[in-house]
C-alpha cells in the first residue's frame, strides 16, 4: 500500500467524521465564489450600478470578508477534525510513523479534500448563482438584472485562493500536531475547561458603550448625523465585542446565582451549558453581530431611499392608467376594451373619467414653440369632477389666436387659461394645457392641424385591485412601441424606474442576503463541531434519567441563543442607525426599518428551526 | 435515609425480579452473539449484591438491561413493582431518575456543573423545593464527606472524591435500586477502600445495591455474589463471616470458573 493509497483509504474509511469537514469547506467555497462570479461579471464591471464606486467598494470588502470568515472557518473546523483524530495519529506514531511521514499523511489527506471541495463549491456555486439570479428577478419584478455564465476569472482567482487557503491551514495544522507528545496524542479524553470567568467592569463599560452610542444615534439631527457616524460606530462596536465577551458571561453567572429560578427543571442544565458555549463563540457573535448591523442598515437605509423615490413616482402618477382614444390614424386602446378586461377581473374602477383634448402646435411670445393642448371649459369641469379634483386657481391667463394650423400665444384672440390638472398623463400630452371658452373652442379653425381631436381617458382603481394579472393584460394591449406615447400607467413608470436601478438592487439585495446565508450556515457548522461533546454528555444524561424532551429543551435553548443573541443585537443596532437616517433624510423610517428587520428575521429563524431539526436527529442515539 | 424504615420491615419483598432474561445482538452481516441466556435474578430490599464474571460473560449487558438503558430480547422484568420493557422512552427516563440510582467506573460528572449542582442535577429535574433540596443535599454530603467540596468543579476533585460525589447523586432521589458498574475501576486502592465502605455503609442503613465487578476485592464487600459466564449464571456465593474469608472464596470460585486468570492477576490482592 503506498501512502496515497492510505490517505485515500483513510477518506473513504472515516467518510462521515470528514463530512461535516468537507462540506463546511465546500459550502466556504460555494459562498466566496458566487461573490467573485458576480464582482467579476461583465455585467456588473462594465454595467451601470447605482452609486457607482461605492457599491464595487462594499462589495470587494464583502469578498474580502467572505475570505476571512472562510480562513478562520476553515482553520477552525480542520483544527477540530485534527484534534478529533488525536488518537489515531498517536496510534500511527507509536507503530512507528515518522512525524515526517504523518505530516506528508495529513497533507494528503487535506490536498485531496480541499481539491474536491473546490469542485464541488465551483460547480455548487453555479448552481447557487443560476438560481438565486432566477429568484432574484422573479421577486424584483426584473427582466433580467445579469446574464447568468462562466466567469473564468472568478473561477481561476476562487479555485487559487482557495487551494492556497486549504494549504496554509494545513501546514498551520501539521505544525501544531509535530509539537505534541504521542501520550497527549492517544489521551482520548478531552482536557476539562475551566468555568468562563468574566470581568464585571467590562461588562459594564460594554453596556454604557452600547447605551451612549444609542443615545447620540436617537439624539442627533440633520447634518450631525454626518459627523457622528464614525465615532458612534467604533463605539457601538467595541461595546459589542465587550457586551459578548464579558457581559453575557457575567449575565449567566448572575442567573446561576439566583437559585430558586436556576435550581428548575432543565435551567440549570441550560445556563451552565451555555456558560461554556456563549465564552466559546463570544468572537464570533460578536463579529456577526455588528456584520449583521451593517448589513441590516445597509439593506435598511437601501430600502428607505428606495421606497422614498417609488412613493415620489406614485406622486407623479395620480391614476392608475391614463390613454388616448385615437382617432382613426391614432389607433389605440379603447375603453370598451379597457372596460371588458376590468369587468372579466372583476375590477370596478374608482374612477372613469375623459376629456376632449386638441394637440396644437404652438408659438409663443420670445420665440418660444413645442405642443399644447386645448380643452373646453364645460368640458375639463366634468372631467375634473370625475376624476375628483378641484378645478383650482387658474394658473395664468393669456389670449391665443390660430395661425394656419398652429396656436399663437399672448398676440390677440379668444381668452385661453393655462391649467396643470393632476392626473396621469400620456408622454404625447405633456405640454401645457389651456381651457378655452366651449364656443371659442368649437369656432378655432382647424385648417392645418396636425392631429385630429382626441379623447383621454383616466382610470383609477382602489390600491392592491390591480395587481400582476392586470398588468400583463394591460401590456399586452398597451406595450406596442408605437403607442408609447398614447399610453402612460403607474406600473409602467414604476418598472422603468426599477430596471433602472434594478442592477443596484439586485447588488443590495444580493450581498445582504448572502451574507445572511453565510452567517447562518457558519453558526450551522460552528455548532456541528460541538456535536460529538454534546453527544457524549446527553448520552450520560440520558442514563442519568433526564427524558427526551428535557434535552431537546436544552439544545434548543443553546441553538436559539447562539443563532438569535447576535441577530437581535445586530437588529438593534441597525434600529438606532436607521433611526439616525431618519434624522437626516427627515422622514419617518419605522416602518422601513420593521419590514427590513422582519424579513432578515424571518430568514435566521428558519436557519435556527433547521439547525434545531437537523441537530436534534443526530443527537438522537442510535437504535 | 428516608428510606431505611421501609426496608427493613419489608425484608422480604423483591425490589427487582428477572425471569428468563435473553439478549441477542444480531449484526448485519448475520453474525448472532447471545449476550445474556435466560438469566434468573432476585433482588430482596436491603442486598447488597454482587455480580461477577470474566470478561465477556455478559455482566455489563445485564447491567444494562438492569438499568433500563437497553431492552431484553426475551425474558421479564420487573423492578420496584413496575414493568420497564414496556415504557415509552419519557417514562422510563423518569423512572430511571426516581427509583434508580447509578454509579459509573468514569463518574460521569458533567464538568460544566459544579459538585452541588451535580449532586442536585436529578432533584432539580424533578423541580423539588429548594428548601427540601437543600436539606437532602446536607444530609447526603455530610454521610459521604464530600461537604467542604461543594463549590468545586468535578475536574479539580480527586477521582475517590468525584466518585463520592456520583454516589451522592444516585441516592439524593433516594431510589429503590443503585447500579453500581466497576464503580473502583477508575481508583487507587485506598480510594477503592473508601468507597467501599461507604457503599457499605449505605447498605447497612438500607439502601439496596447492585454491583458489577471483576474485582475480587471489591465484591467482598457484598452479602451475595452471582457468578455469570457465557450469559448463564454459575453459581453463587453468600457471605456468612467476616470479608477475608469471603474475599478467600470469591477468588476460589474465580479460579474455579476458569479461563479467569488474567481477571485476577489484574485484581488488588
Amino acid at each position: 500500500m503506498t501512502f496515497r493509497q492510505l490517505a485515500f483509504s483513510n477518506i473513504r474509511g472515516s467518510a462521515l467524521r470528514y463530512a461535516a469537514f468537507f462540506l463546511s469547506s465546500t459550502f466556504s467555497v460555494a459562498l466566496f465564489f458566487v461573490y467573485a462570479q458576480f464582482i467579476m461579471h461583465p455585467d456588473v464591471t462594465g454595467g451601470y450600478i447605482y452609486g457607482g464606486d461605492g457599491t464595487r467598494v462594499v462589495l470587494l470588502v464583502c469578498e474580502v470578508l467572505v475570505a476571512v470568515f472562510a480562513f478562520f472557518f476553515v482553520l477552525y473546523s480542520s483544527g477540530a477534525f485534527l484534534r478529533a483524530r488525536n488518537q489515531e495519529f498517536g496510534l500511527l506514531t507509536l507503530m512507528g510513523t515518522t512525524r515526517g511521514q504523518l505530516r506528508r499523511l495529513i497533507w494528503l489527506e487535506n490536498t485531496i479534500l480541499s481539491l474536491a471541495a473546490i469542485a464541488l463549491g465551483i460547480c455548487l456555486g453555479l448552481l447557487f448563482s443560476r438560481l438565486f439570479l432566477l429568484g432574484i428577478s422573479r421577486v424584483l419584478d426584473l427582466s433580467e438584472p445579469i446574464r447568468f455564465l462562466f466567469v473564468p476569472d472568478a473561477i481561476l482567482m476562487t479555485a487559487a485562493s482557495f487551494f492556497a487557503l486549504f494549504q496554509l491551514v494545513t501546514f498551520v495544522g501539521s505544525f501544531r500536531l509535530g509539537r505534541q507528545e504521542v501520550v497527549e496524542l492517544m489521551r482520548a479524553a478531552r482536557k476539562p475547561r475551566a468555568l468562563p470567568r468574566a470581568s464585571a467592569a467590562l461588562a459594564i463599560l460594554g453596556a454604557a458603550l452600547v447605551i451612549a452610542g444609542y443615545a447620540v444615534a436617537l439624539s442627533v439631527e440633520g447634518a450631525g448625523v454626518v459627523v457622528a457616524f464614525l465615532p458612534v460606530v467604533a463605539v457601538v462596536v467595541l461595546g459589542t465585542f465587550l457586551l459578548l465577551t464579558h457581559g453575557s458571561v457575567k449575565v449567566l453567572h448572575m442567573l446561576r446565582g439566583a437559585r430558586a429560578g436556576y435550581l428548575k427543571g432543565t435551567r440549570m442544565l441550560v445556563v451552565s451549558q451555555l456558560l461554556f458555549r456563549v465564552r466559546d463563540n463570544a468572537r464570533l457573535l460578536a463579529t456577526i453581530a455588528t456584520l449583521s448591523a451593517v448589513v441590516l442598515a445597509a439593506a435598511g437605509s437601501f430600502y428607505v431611499i428606495n421606497r422614498g423615490i417609488e412613493e415620489g413616482l406614485a406622486g407623479m402618477y395620480p391614476q392608475e392608467l391614463a390613454f388616448i382614444e385615437g382617432a382613426p390614424e391614432r389607433p389605440g386602446l379603447s375603453p370598451s376594451e379597457l372596460d371588458a378586461i376590468l369587468a372579466r377581473n372583476a375590477v370596478a374602477p374608482a374612477i372613469r373619467a375623459s376629456v376632449r383634448v386638441h394637440e396644437l402646435g404652438f408659438r409663443g411670445p420670445d420665440a418660444a414653440a413645442g405642443w399644447l393642448v386645448l380643452v373646453g371649459a364645460s368640458d375639463y369641469a366634468d372631467f375634473a369632477s370625475a376624476a375628483g379634483f378641484e378645478v383650482g386657481a387658474e394658473s395664468g391667463a393669456t389670449s391665443l389666436r390660430m395661425d394656419s394650423g398652429t396656436a399663437v400665444l399672448g398676440d390677440g384672440g379668444v381668452a385661453a387659461v393655462r391649467v396643470a390638472p393632476p392626473v396621469t398623463m400620456p408622454p404625447s400630452l405633456f405640454g401645457d394645457w389651456y381651457v378655452l371658452q366651449d364656443s371659442e373652442l368649437a369656432r378655432l379653425p382647424t385648417a392645418g392641424r396636425e392631429y385630429a381631436p382626441a379623447t383621454l381617458w383616466l382610470y383609477d382603481w382602489p390600491e392592491g385591485a390591480g395587481g400582476r394579472w392586470l398588468e400583463a393584460e394591460l401590456q399586452r394591449v398597451t406595450m406596442d412601441e408605437a403607442q408609447r406615447p398614447e399610453v402612460e400607467a403607474r406600473f409602467l413608470g414604476v418598472r422603468q424606474f426599477r430596471q433602472t436601478l434594478g442592477l443596484s438592487m439586485f447588488a443590495g439585495v444580493f450581498v445582504s442576503l448572502l451574507f445572511f446565508i453565510g452567517a447562518g450556515s457558519l453558526i450551522y457548522f460552528k455548532l456541528f463541531t460541538e456535536l460529538g461533546e454534546d453527544r457524549r454528555l446527553h448520552g450520560r444524561l440520558r442514563r442519568l434519567g433526564v427524558t427526551p424532551g428535557e434535552s431537546a429543551r436544552v439544545v434548543t435553548a443553546q441553538i436559539a441563543v447562539i443563532y438569535l443573541l447576535p441577530f437581535a443585537l445586530g437588529a438593534l443596532h441597525a434600529g438606532f442607525a436607521l433611526d439616525a437616517l431618519g434624522s437626516l433624510l427627515m422622514q419617518d423610517v419605522t416602518r422601513y426599518t420593521l419590514v427590513v428587520i422582519g424579513l432578515f428575521a424571518a430568514v435566521q429563524g428558519a436557519f435556527f428551526l433547521l439547525t434545531r431539526w437537523t441537530y436534534l436527529r443526530a443527537l438522537r442515539p442510535a437504535g | 435515609m428516608s428510606r431505611t424504615a421501609s426496608a427493613t420491615t419489608n425484608e422480604r419483598s423483591a425490589v427487582l425480579e428477572a425471569v428468563g432474561l435473553t439478549k441477542v445482538y444480531g449484526s448485519t452481516s448475520g453474525a448472532v452473539h447471545t449476550a445474556l441466556d435466560g438469566f434468573d435474578l432476585r433482588i430482596q430490599a436491603g442486598e447488597f449484591l454482587g455480580v461477577m464474571g470474566p470478561s465477556g460473560s455478559g455482566k455489563t449487558t445485564l447491567l444494562n438491561l438492569l438499568a433500563t438503558i437497553d431492552s431484553p430480547t426475551a425474558g421479564s422484568l420487573r423492578i420496584a413493582g413496575a414493568d420497564p420493557t414496556g415504557m415509552r422512552p419519557t417514562a422510563l427516563a423518569l423512572f430511571r431518575r426516581r427509583r434508580l440510582g447509578f454509579v459509573f467506573q468514569e463518574f460521569n460528572l458533567l464538568d460544566s456543573l459544579s459538585v452541588r449542582e451535580n449532586i442536585l442535577l436529578p432533584l432539580v429535574l424533578d423541580n423539588v423545593k429548594v428548601n427540601e433540596m437543600e436539606r437532602r443535599l446536607r444530609e447526603v454530603t455530610e454521610r459521604l464527606g464530600i461537604g467542604a467540596l461543594l463549590e468545586r468543579r468535578p475536574y479539580e476533585i480527586s477521582g475517590g472524591q468525584q466518585q463520592r460525589v456520583a454516589i451522592a447523586r444516585a441516592i439524593i432521589a433516594g431510589p429503590d435500586l443503585v447500579l453500581a458498574d466497576e464503580l473502583t475501576g477508575n481508583l487507587d486502592s485506598k480510594s477503592a477502600l473508601d468507597v467501599m465502605r461507604i457503599l457499605q455503609g449505605l447498605n447497612d442503613d438500607g439502601v439496596t445495591v447492585v454491583m458489577v465487578t471483576h474485582d475480587p476485592f471489591a465484591a467482598s464487600f457484598c452479602k451475595r455474589i452471582e457468578f455469570i459466564k457465557d450469559g448463564r449464571r454459575f453459581g453463587e456465593l453468600v457471605r456468612g463471616g467476616n470479608r477475608q474469608a469471603f474475599f478467600q472464596q470469591v477468588l476460589d470460585t474465580l479460579s474455579v470458573m476458569g479461563g479467569v486468570a488474567d481477571d485476577v492477576q489484574a485484581a488488588r490482592v
